[in-house]
């Protein structure tokens, strides 16, 4: 079994320096006087935003961001004192003890001018805004997103883009600043492009080894998450994809010898990654692909046809999407990238990415061949993570999948 | 705490609804579950379908707990039990509008583990602007095609009028039974406003229409009042059954108003007109004070509006364990319930009812107001 570990990707590191950054730039917004959104994270209009010299930011990051800074714990306890369940979204409960005067770390969040929330991931996603919206007594855009029952549909991306001209008609009434439209093409060239090199990436780690880690992967999605339709996104993305091709060629790999190549569903436990290092070391396994970190990459964008197509970025994410849909594309990728098993990671707080787990697990199974292990705890709150009960579950899950990699065909 | 009769045919049509829609099946017409009011059950009803408002049962979910994680909430994972349970095998489709994570979850998992009953999922706009109308309007129209070749009936017009006046007259009549309550000694409990309310939901509305009337002239010649401590109004989401309302009353309170799907906020408003009854149908299914709207203006206006009206001296809040939207709502109503000094309390609950706890806090709460 080998214990070696490879120092991360360079490019991963970076990371720690464009979060800062990013947090600083509404600052500077609000200097030039600027405006300043709260937006969802999973397909925000950022291009449109960008184009209008508006700067979002996404809460959920910042969640994700104090959590692995572990500052979450005082927030969820403002929260709950407010009147708010514990059995509401990690994110935003932690996020709601930041608004309501909880301290907040980087300086915390510069306020919003706008709230802008889709509803193409949750209803959360739309009750957690408006009481943002309530709470900080600021206005509330929301684009309403019907969900995919077979495909995606001219009625579907008629109606979500008409709320879109209709937002950029609203943030030019109140900012006063025209959408120039030559730039908003250019927003969406680069937001595409970005999402394009980001494929790209992820396509890489179908080499064995596998040269780039859950860990890695889950830091560098940042730009894309944050800074879509920007020039920034691009050059980063650039970055990554020579140094992993590197990697590639060189032969490197996460870990040396192999021996298990993993899927990850679900959002990583922000509190607690080090899970992924303690299957690597212990298991040889490795996460060659997320279900997660794909999600802000999957589309192209058309910038001929700007709102048409950025609707499509909307509707067309893994959480709004079919039960069918989502099987095959897991189906897909198992095959494309030779994996081994599936870790469903389970949130108690987060019904989008968790409720079919059981039954996700059961077709996998049952119509594919595929193994998976359902894990619950939390994304956000660490105080339902039980360390002991989870490596449990997970060494039972490695041991039947080391049974099975016995029977494997010798040439693989 | 005594029932004095007159809403014992309700409470019989309730506990007997399974048999009722089995019958209507029978006669070689279609049953369609769904979730009664936020479902334009006009249309169901125009083609000569039997809408069956669906309920979260209160047993155990053992069956459920196979599809279901343990942070479900009890309204889907009791209905999804009823189904596994084939206790809705009556059901000739499922219609569900698209309100929360736990109903497109639901969709989901049924999806993926049978084809019968057929669920057919509405989109539920979370917007009132002039593209969300126009859209779900779209929606509605596509689910009258659609039922039409289902139920091999056609839709007219002038059936949708029918239906429009039917389910209107069922309005009034339940909210003539409400003003009722406004009187000093109102002559229902809540529980049993309740009773009517959720037989509403299943039973023929004509038949519903008729008892009705029956209903309010035996009220008016009723002698016997219920009594109560303290006028309370319970707001929150559908109630399954009559639990809840039986132990805050069995501890001193009367029920006197509601904001809840399973009661006002079912029938409070109206389809106004019927000049094109699919747009005006929708309309008014699209503007009912819920958490799955815009903002929670509608809802604070609609619970404000009951607490004046029905002179309400205290609200008990009701949320389900893992019930998202309105959990999320309840810290800005609790807001405006203390910037108005109303006293509140509020239950989060979970199946199967901790009663003995329940009438604890509400005996306490009932102690605080009295």
């Amino acid at each position: 079994m080998s214990k070696k570990i490879r120092r991360s990707l360079s490019a991963a590191r970076e990371i720690t320096d464009m979060v800062l950054a990013h947090y600083m730039s509404a600052v500077q917004a609000h200097q030039e006087s600027r405006w300043v959104a709260w937006c969802t994270a999973v397909a925000p209009p950022s291009e449109i935003l960008y184009s209008m010299g508006i700067q979002p930011l996404f809460p959920e990051n910042y969640a994700c961001v104090a959590t692995v800074m572990r500052t979450m714990s005082k927030a969820f306890e403002i929260s709950e004192s407010h009147g708010l369940s514990r059995d509401l979204c990690s994110y935003a409960r932690g996020v709601m003890g930041f608004v309501l005067g909880g301290e907040a770390p980087l300086g915390g969040m510069e306020k919003p001018d706008i709230l802008i929330s889709t509803k193409n991931v949750c209803l959360s996603y739309l009750k957690w805004w408006q009481l943002m919206a309530h709470t900080l007594q600021r206005p509330l855009y929301v684009i309403d997103c019907p969900r995919i029952i077979s495909e995606i549909e001219e009625s579907h991306l008629r109606y979500v883009s008409e709320q879109l001209e209709r937002l950029v008609l609203r943030l030019e009434k109140i900012t006063g600043r025209t959408l120039d439209k030559d730039k908003l093409k250019e927003a969406l060239e680069l937001s595409s492009k970005a999402a394009e090199l980001w494929r790209r990436v992820l396509g890489l780690r179908k080499a064995r080894p596998c040269p780039v880690g859950v860990t890695d992967s889950s830091a560098a999605m940042f730009p894309l998450v944050a800074s879509a339709g920007t020039m920034e996104a691009v050059e980063y993305y650039e970055k990554l994809l020579d140094e992993v091709s590197e990697r590639v060629e060189a032969g490197t790999g996460v870990i040396e010898d192999e021996k298990f190549r993993l899927l990850l569903s679900g959002i990583p436990y922000w509190h607690h990654l080090d899970l992924f290092n303690y299957l690597k070391n212990r298991y040889g396994a490795v996460f060659v692909y997320e279900l997660y970190t794909a999600t802000w990459g999957i589309t192209s964008l058309n910038s001929t046809r700007p709102f048409e197509s950025l609707a499509f970025k909307m509707l067309y994410n893994p959480t709004n999407m079919p039960p069918k849909w989502a099987e095959e594309w897991i189906a897909g990728i198992v095959k494309d990238f030779d994996i081994d098993g599936i870790v469903l990671l389970s949130s108690r707080s987060c019904k989008a990415t968790s409720i079919n787990n059981l039954v996700i697990h059961r077709v996998l199974r049952d119509k594919y061949g595929i193994p998976s292990v359902v894990i619950e705890a939390d994304h956000t709150d660490h105080r339902d993570y039980s360390d002991a009960e989870i490596k449990a579950k997970l060494d039972t899950f490695m041991e039947i999948l080391g049974s099975k990699s016995h029977m494997r065909p010798a040439n693989r | 705490m005594t029932a004095n009769g007159a809403v014992d045919k309700f409470r019989e049509l309730f506990e007997t609804r399974d048999a009722i829609a089995a019958e209507w099946k029978n006669r070689g017409k279609k049953t369609i579950g769904c979730i009664s009011i936020y479902t334009p059950e006009e249309v169901i009803y125009a083609a000569e379908s039997l809408p069956v408002g669906i309920l979260g049962g209160t047993k155990s979910f053992a069956k459920a707990n196979v599809y279901l994680p343990s942070f479900s909430c009890s309204f889907i994972c009791g209905f999804l039990e009823k189904l596994l349970e084939n206790e809705y095998r009556y059901l000739d489709l499922v219609t569900l509008p698209s309100l929360c994570d736990s109903i497109w979850g639901f969709y989901s998992i049924w999806k993926q583990i049978s084809s019968n009953p057929e669920i057919y999922l509405l989109h539920y706009p979370s917007k009132r602007s002039g593209e969300a109308i126009k859209y779900f309007t779209k929606e509605v129209e596509k689910f009258k095609n659609f039922l039409e070749k289902f139920t091999g009936k056609e839709i007219s017009k002038k059936a949708l009028e029918i239906a429009v006046d039917v389910y209107n007259e069922n309005r009034r009549l339940l909210k003539r039974l409400y003003m009722l309550r406004k009187s000093e000694s109102p002559p229902i409990f809540g529980f049993e406003a309740l009773e009517v309310v959720l037989s509403s939901m299943t039973t023929p509305k004509t038949l519903h229409n008729e008892l009705l009337k029956e209903l309010l002239t035996d009220l008016a010649a009723r002698q016997e009042y219920p009594e109560g401590e303290v006028r309370l109004l319970i707001s929150g989401h559908i109630l399954d059954n009559t639990d809840i309302l039986r132990v805050v009353e069995g501890a001193g309170g009367l029920v006197v108003a509601d904001d809840l799907d399973s009661g006002s906020r079912y029938f409070w408003s109206l389809v106004e007109n019927t000049h094109n009854p699919i747009e005006n149908v929708s309309q008014r299914y699209l503007n009912l004070p819920s958490p799955y709207g815009p903002n929670v203006k509608g809802r604070i206006k609609h619970l404000t509006d009951m607490i004046k009206e029905f002179n309400v001296e205290g609200v008990v809040f009701l949320t389900r364990r893992f019930c998202d939207p309105y959990l999320f709502d309840h810290p800005i109503l609790e807001q405006v319930l203390k910037q108005l000094g109303v006293p509140f309390l509020h239950l989060e609950h979970a199946y199967p009812l901790a009663k003995a706890s329940l009438r604890t806090r509400v005996e306490a709460f009932i102690e605080m107001l009295r």
